[in-house]
């Protein structure tokens, strides 16, 4: 079975599957891309999901980049096809069949339904990265002071990701 | 439908207020309401928020071709900047500077995510049951590998009926 097929196999499902925005599908694209398939080591997998969260648009673009790991620039290219296209073709079709149901509030328990689900992934989330991360006092005294100032200050995901990098640049090397 | 594209460049930011501008205010494509259900809908269907929210815009205002052109004005530039980013990743990352930085900003991710997953618990509180279904979730992945369909399709359908059932009978 060819590389490219892999991919979309494994982008295809996680995209189908990716609820609550695409947040909860990070543990099991960690299983497949990592444990299973072996594209990428887990601290790759680690840097790639940063990497997302840094640049702009999704974070699942980063897809992009395992997809590149796993078979170069072709790779990358059906990576995020298969990410991205499944889902949007998806909002296509439900957007002609169900926006009659406008009434319906089936968009409220659906979400709400599913949050505990998807609160409970993100958790995982935090595991199957954190896996990636060197461990050591260090690494996790940036997790917390990172998760401390999100929560209680406005500074910007990505400013807080180069400052933590310019603080590891001081203390993990 | 060009002009889509042309706006949803400008969607790669990701933020939903800049989006909600363009369509709203600036171009009156379509409604404050029809936004919102709009927002809502790109919400609960899967796939990032923002790509089915230009996907959907796209589609309202010019059909099939519309969406099209929304998710290429999306995910094309955000491929390309990922692209450059990954050439400098292969291309510096043996450097014990950047490396040292890199994984500085990975722990830095982790803290981000660990908020969010505390923020998001915290608005789960109005129901115990939420909190066994989220332990559950994250036990049965973390400790025993459940796939992504096993844990959505079990946990959240409980988390389904559960949330129907609270609504239309108040369960305490």
């Amino acid at each position: 079975m060819s590389v490219y097929w892999q991919l979309v196999q494994v982008f295809a499902v996680l995209s189908i599957l990716g609820f609550g925005g695409g947040k909860g599908i990070i543990p099991q694209m960690h299983m497949d891309t990592v444990e299973h398939y072996h594209w990428v080591t887990s601290s790759q997998f680690a840097e790639f999901y940063t990497i997302g969260k840094l640049v702009p648009g999704p974070t699942t673009i980063f897809s992009a980049l395992v997809g590149f790991a796993a078979a170069g620039i072709a790779g990358a290219a059906v990576a995020l096809a298969a990410m991205f296209v499944p889902s949007s073709a998806l909002m296509m079709f439900a957007d002609t069949l169900w926006l009659r149901w406008k009434n319906a509030d089936w968009k409220e328990v659906i979400s709400k339904g599913l949050a505990p689900v998807i609160v409970g992934l993100v958790w995982s989330s935090v595991f199957a990265i954190g896996k990636g991360v060197a461990h050591g006092t260090a690494a996790y005294a940036i997790a917390g002071v990172v998760a401390v100032l999100m929560l209680r200050t406005k500074i910007s995901a990505p400013v807080l990701i180069l400052l933590s990098g310019a603080v590891g640049i001081v203390a993990l090397r | 439908m060009l002009f889509g594209a042309i706006s949803a460049t400008s969607f790669g930011g990701g933020q939903k207020a800049s989006v909600r501008r363009q369509v709203v205010s600036t171009h009156a494509w379509m409604t404050e309401a029809q936004f919102m259900e709009g927002l809502e809908f790109a919400q609960v269907m899967p796939g990032p928020n923002i790509l089915n929210l230009a996907v959907f815009c796209g589609q309202r205002v010019r059909g099939i071709p519309g969406a099209i052109a929304a998710f290429a004005g999306v995910s094309v530039p955000a491929f390309i900047i990922v692209l450059i980013a990954g050439a400098l990743y292969f291309r510096f990352v043996s450097n014990a500077f950047v490396h040292a930085a890199l994984i500085g900003c990975a722990a830095g991710a982790v803290g981000l995510t660990l908020g969010n997953a505390i923020e998001l618990s915290v608005d789960l509180k109005d129901d115990w049951l939420n909190f066994i279904l989220l332990a559950g979730t994250t036990l049965a992945v973390t400790r025993f590998h459940a796939s992504l369909l096993v844990v959505l399709v079990v946990f959240g359908a409980i988390g389904i009926w559960r949330y129907r059932a609270r609504k239309t009978r108040s369960i305490p």
